[in-house]
């Protein structure tokens, strides 16, 4: 036989995790080899000690569950839109606060704030003529300029108007969100709470049954065993009071034959006596 | 290993891994509690020193809750998570090597002939049984601290955490034959340590 084991197959041996056949090789090895048990105890032993190194108590510290995801405002889909939103809002709330006034008048485009001033531009006097010409287009420049800025103050407060009703909304959806997260993690608590309250009573409830078939079958046992012990003294009592009564009879059985000799002997010796008398007489 | 009620529990916890893998954080807090002492003592056994095993197994544990996604298998729950707690002992033991000025070796010996054995043979008039015991233990996790790290993780994962050598050689990524033959020298080196502290039955005076 040719087989001999190896570190790895000696380790496996040891902490028996051998298949049934390698393990009979090692056997039969070891059977071969006696010298070679001195090893395996030795291993046994090393064992034995590693075993003293007890475990530490130590207590779980609280579950410290991070949240991993970003929060709902952080998130780069909402970043950008709400940027915009905003920088739109500060340029608008701005031109109200300063009262910007844009308009292009008599060939100038006047960027003003507060009160218009009259276009200091001097206008080219022409001929009488051309005058009233002119004096008709500046009237019809200026009744367009005015209608312009109507229409700039309607847009921008339907604008405004606008951006209002939306963020209005946005809020309210953020709000029944959060609303909705809040009360899901009440939820599982709850839920937590009644799957810990329901596994405890099972628990519980096993360790009961569990015990009370276990002490059933003790006291089974237990009265089993006390009326075998009855029954097993019973039978000797009974045993002791036979032999006794057995001793009993014997004995008058005895006491009545050695009477009985007695007698005999005695009337045989009263016979012998009287004959002895009569002889003696 | 002992049967006690929490080894129970830890053997039956595939209900429990399977809540905890889709995210159900109550899940994943019993997981804690039912393996902190396992792995704790894991730790403690690698480090011989309570701070850095505290760090590493709650580390490990950070480490679990973060990837509990990325578990493809219950059953291999176990070998899972001693991958993370080797790991997570590996990097606080290069960190601490980085921060420390001495080494841990040389700690170790200073710490070693503080408590000398020889010096401590009074040991053996000690009516506290329960006292030696835990000096015994303290001395013995000494010894295996003396280990090289290769040895020391695989005679950990065995002989205290009762792993098979398949599930060790899972964890540490080496072949089972590997695993075996670093336990056996692993042991062979303890028997040295033993010796050289003169730790047998007799100067112990102490029935295994």
């Amino acid at each position: 036989m040719n087989f001999k084991p190896d570190e790895a197959t000696w380790m496996a041996y040891v902490y028996g995790e051998l298949s049934a056949e390698e393990h009979a090789q090692v056997e039969a090895y070891l059977e071969q080899n006696p010298d070679q048990r001195k090893r395996v105890a030795e291993w046994q032993t090393m064992r034995q000690w590693l075993r003293q190194a007890q475990d530490q108590e130590v207590i779980a510290p609280p579950v410290l569950v991070e949240d991993t995801k970003p929060s709902f405002w952080h998130s780069a889909y909402w970043r950008l839109p709400l940027g915009i939103a905003a920088g739109v809002l500060l340029v608008l709330v701005t031109a109200k606060l300063l009262q910007v006034n844009i308009r292009y008048e008599a060939r100038a485009l006047t960027i003003a704030f507060g009160e218009t001033k009259p276009s200091s531009v001097a206008v080219p006097v022409q001929a009488l003529t051309t005058e009233q010409v002119q004096q008709m287009i500046d009237r019809s420049v200026s009744e367009n300029g005015r209608q312009w800025a109507a229409d700039w103050r309607q847009q921008q407060a339907m604008v405004t108007r606008a951006i209002q009703t939306n963020h209005a909304t946005n809020n309210q959806q953020m709000d029944e969100l959060v609303n909705q997260v809040s009360a899901a993690s009440q939820d599982q608590i709850r839920a937590f709470v009644a799957s810990l309250r329901e596994e405890n009573q099972r628990a519980m409830k096993e360790y009961l049954t569990l015990s009370a078939t276990e002490q059933k079958l003790y006291m089974e046992n237990l009265l089993v065993d006390f009326s075998k012990y009855l029954t097993e003294q019973r039978n000797q009592d009974l045993a002791l009071f036979q032999n006794k009564l057995l001793t009993m009879e014997s004995n008058t059985n005895q006491f009545k034959q050695e009477t009985e000799q007695l007698l005999t002997s005695l009337i045989a010796n009263s016979g012998t006596g009287s004959k002895t008398k009569l002889t003696a007489y | 290993m002992a049967e006690t009620l929490l080894d129970i529990a830890m053997m039956h916890s595939d209900a429990l891994i399977a809540r905890a893998r889709e995210g159900d954080k109550n899940a994943q807090g019993k997981l804690v509690q039912l393996w902190y002492k396992r792995i704790y003592n894991f730790c403690y056994k690698f480090f011989y020193d309570h701070d850095q095993a505290m760090e590493a197994s709650q580390k490990a544990f950070i480490s679990m809750h973060r990837h509990m996604a990325s578990l493809q298998d219950a059953g291999r729950f176990k070998s899972w998570l001693y991958t993370i707690a080797i790991n997570s002992c590996r990097e606080e033991a290069r960190k601490q090597k980085s921060q420390r000025l001495l080494s841990l070796n040389e700690m170790q010996a200073a710490r070693g002939r503080d408590t000398g054995w020889e010096q401590s043979t009074h040991r053996h008039d000690n009516p506290e049984r329960q006292l030696r015991q835990a000096e015994l233990s303290d001395l013995l996790h000494q010894c295996l601290h003396e280990l090289s790290a290769e040895q020391r993780e695989v005679v950990i994962m065995k002989e205290y955490e009762g792993l098979k050598f398949r599930e060790i050689a899972e964890v540490l990524n080496i072949s089972e034959n590997t695993a075996k033959s670093r336990l056996y020298y692993g042991l062979e080196t303890m028997k040295g340590i033993l010796e050289r502290r003169n730790i047998t039955k007799e100067s112990i005076g102490y029935e295994l």
